[in-house]
């Protein structure tokens, strides 16, 4: 991550600026959306990634602190995933965020039990917090 | 099965705003399948996108869109040794990269 970030800086011209965008350890609600309106089958547990979500931040910390770059605004905002079907959303899981999370059979068994009993279009949702966050680039003295 | 990601734009409403992209040349840091390329590169002057996933880059360029194709580009390049001169972009975005 530190030569990531030292690249970047390298990378970018005099005044330039980074975006750095990414999710944050937040326990993502999984929703089960029809009809009958919106049911909560659980969380998914993405404690597996906060050393990597702390690393990043120490990263960045590191690079801010060292003269590199000089925090401008950073926000925090909601982003969703939806699926029409339960096993969509757990292969996805497992397939793409089995180096930072894990989805509970609890939160799978109750999402499946809601579709089962929901009427109307069905949509799985999970929804991450997503931090991000713009650098000006300093240029050393 | 992919999902549909962000009907509701949150994404690109905030990459747009603190991206203020309008006419720079953009480096995306970890582009992938250009998932997120396709989303923001309409807004800058040109954008190169890389990864080191050489089958991702090959999904990245096969759904190029053609009206993207003038200023947009892909290359295999680890972050942590770019292939470019000192100060050849005006801005990076490092998204989900970091």
């Amino acid at each position: 991550m530190v030569h990531a970030l030292q690249e970047a800086w390298r990378a970018l011209k005099s005044g330039g600026h980074l975006i750095d965008m990414r999710p944050i350890t937040s326990h993502p609600p999984v929703d089960v959306l029809s009809d009958g309106g919106r049911k909560r089958a659980g969380r998914v547990d993405d404690t597996v990634g906060k050393p990597d979500d702390d690393a990043a931040d120490e990263a960045i910390a590191n690079a801010v602190k060292f003269g590199q770059f000089e925090e401008h605004e950073t926000h925090l905002f909601e982003l969703s995933d939806y699926w029409n079907e339960v096993q969509g959303m757990v292969d996805y899981i497992e397939d793409r965020w089995s180096d930072s999370a894990k989805l509970p059979p609890g939160t799978i068994e109750n999402a499946n039990n809601f579709v089962d009993h929901a009427s109307g279009e069905v949509k799985i949702r999970v929804t991450q917090q997503i931090m991000i966050s713009r650098y000006a680039k300093r240029d050393r003295a | 099965m992919e999902p549909i990601r962000d009907p509701e734009e949150h994404e690109i409403e905030h990459l747009a705003r603190l991206g203020e992209f309008e006419g720079l040349r953009v480096l995306e840091i970890g582009a992938g399948n250009g998932r997120l390329t396709w989303r923001f590169a309409s807004l800058t002057g040109s954008t190169l996108g890389v990864d080191l996933d050489q089958d991702r880059l090959r999904d990245a360029a096969a759904s190029q869109p053609e009206d993207l194709k003038h200023k947009t580009g892909f290359a295999l390049a680890a972050a942590e040794a770019l292939p470019f001169p000192p100060g050849s972009f005006d801005a990076v975005v490092l998204a989900w990269s970091l």
